[in-house]
């Protein structure tokens, strides 16, 4: 409906936010990472030993800044979602910049991560965690590196565009995507890296 | 001064706090079935504050308020349960 509308008066009142199609890949996107965890949860009720002990070797506080960063930068790309629906080219790429800049922090943070477990020996075959920490890990890497070639597009296109529907409707999109990144990893967090802190 | 803040910079300060207490309850409760079941509620009350606030759910149409909301109670409970099993 929202989208129909906009799509009959491009420039008229702006109604709900994203696209049905951004909603809808999400929402599958979704339904198959809740897939992943059910199978890493069976996984480790049949392997619980190997599990726990393999948790105590991930280090919490490099995850923690990961969600610090994801957090905020989320904070950022709804700031920019505002800006754009104000018509407010240069605070959208300020926003965007900050959204990219801690993104480029998790990214960054994500191979200091790896390569101090690659360095440890550690690699998807040495059990079964590990299999699913990298499987789950890995994934969500990649959809944060396309959130940011995402926004990366938004912010250069921010001056020419900014204030059209189509561009509203863009970065709308973009948005969800990337809230929807974020909140993956409010479970991811807890689920690898803080149940075996207890 | 909050009242000055955006409404997702709100949400942002209320997000940082319930990040800092699930890793508060993470570390020092003593309970563990509490803790765990703690810990995934918090991060079902920040998904929920992203869904609603920056992603907007409740303003577009029902039916994705109703999905999305379906999905996060099932993954909830899914992760307290696999974790307490």
């Amino acid at each position: 409906m929202a989208e129909n509308d906009r799509r009959e008066n491009p420039d008229g009142p702006h109604v709900g936010p994203g696209t049905n199609g951004i909603w809808t890949f999400v929402f599958i996107d979704m339904i198959v990472f809740l897939m992943f965890f059910l199978v890493y949860l069976t996984e480790r009720h049949r392997l619980h030993d190997v599990f726990v002990e393999a948790q105590h070797r991930l280090t919490p506080w490099v995850a923690l800044l990961s969600t610090l960063a994801l957090l905020t930068s989320s904070w950022c790309m709804a700031e920019a979602v505002h800006a754009a629906r104000r018509n407010a080219p240069a605070a959208v790429r300020n926003w965007l910049t900050c959204a990219l800049l801690l993104g480029a922090f998790f990214i960054a943070n994500k191979f200091i991560e790896y390569g101090g477990k690659f360095a440890d020996g550690i690699t998807p075959a040495t059990n079964g965690f590990f299999t699913f920490y990298f499987l789950i890990t890995g994934l969500h890497f990649l959809h944060v590196c396309g959130g940011m070639v995402f926004i990366g597009h938004c912010r250069a296109s921010a001056a020419a565009e900014a204030g059209t529907a189509n561009y509203t409707s863009k970065i709308e999109n973009v948005g969800l995507f990337w809230h929807f990144v974020d909140i993956l990893w409010l479970f991811i967090f807890p689920m690898l890296y803080l149940t075996e802190v207890l | 001064m909050l009242r000055k803040l955006s409404l997702p910079a709100r949400i942002w300060l209320i997000l940082m706090a319930l990040t800092g207490l699930s890793i508060v309850l993470a570390e020092q409760l003593g309970l563990r079935a509490v803790a765990v079941a703690g810990i995934f509620l918090i991060a079902a009350a920040k998904a929920e504050l992203v869904m609603r606030h920056y992603m907007e759910l409740g303003l577009t149409e029902r039916y994705w308020l109703i999905m999305y909301s379906i999905w996060l109670a099932v993954v909830t409970m899914m992760l307290v349960i696999g974790h307490l099993l």
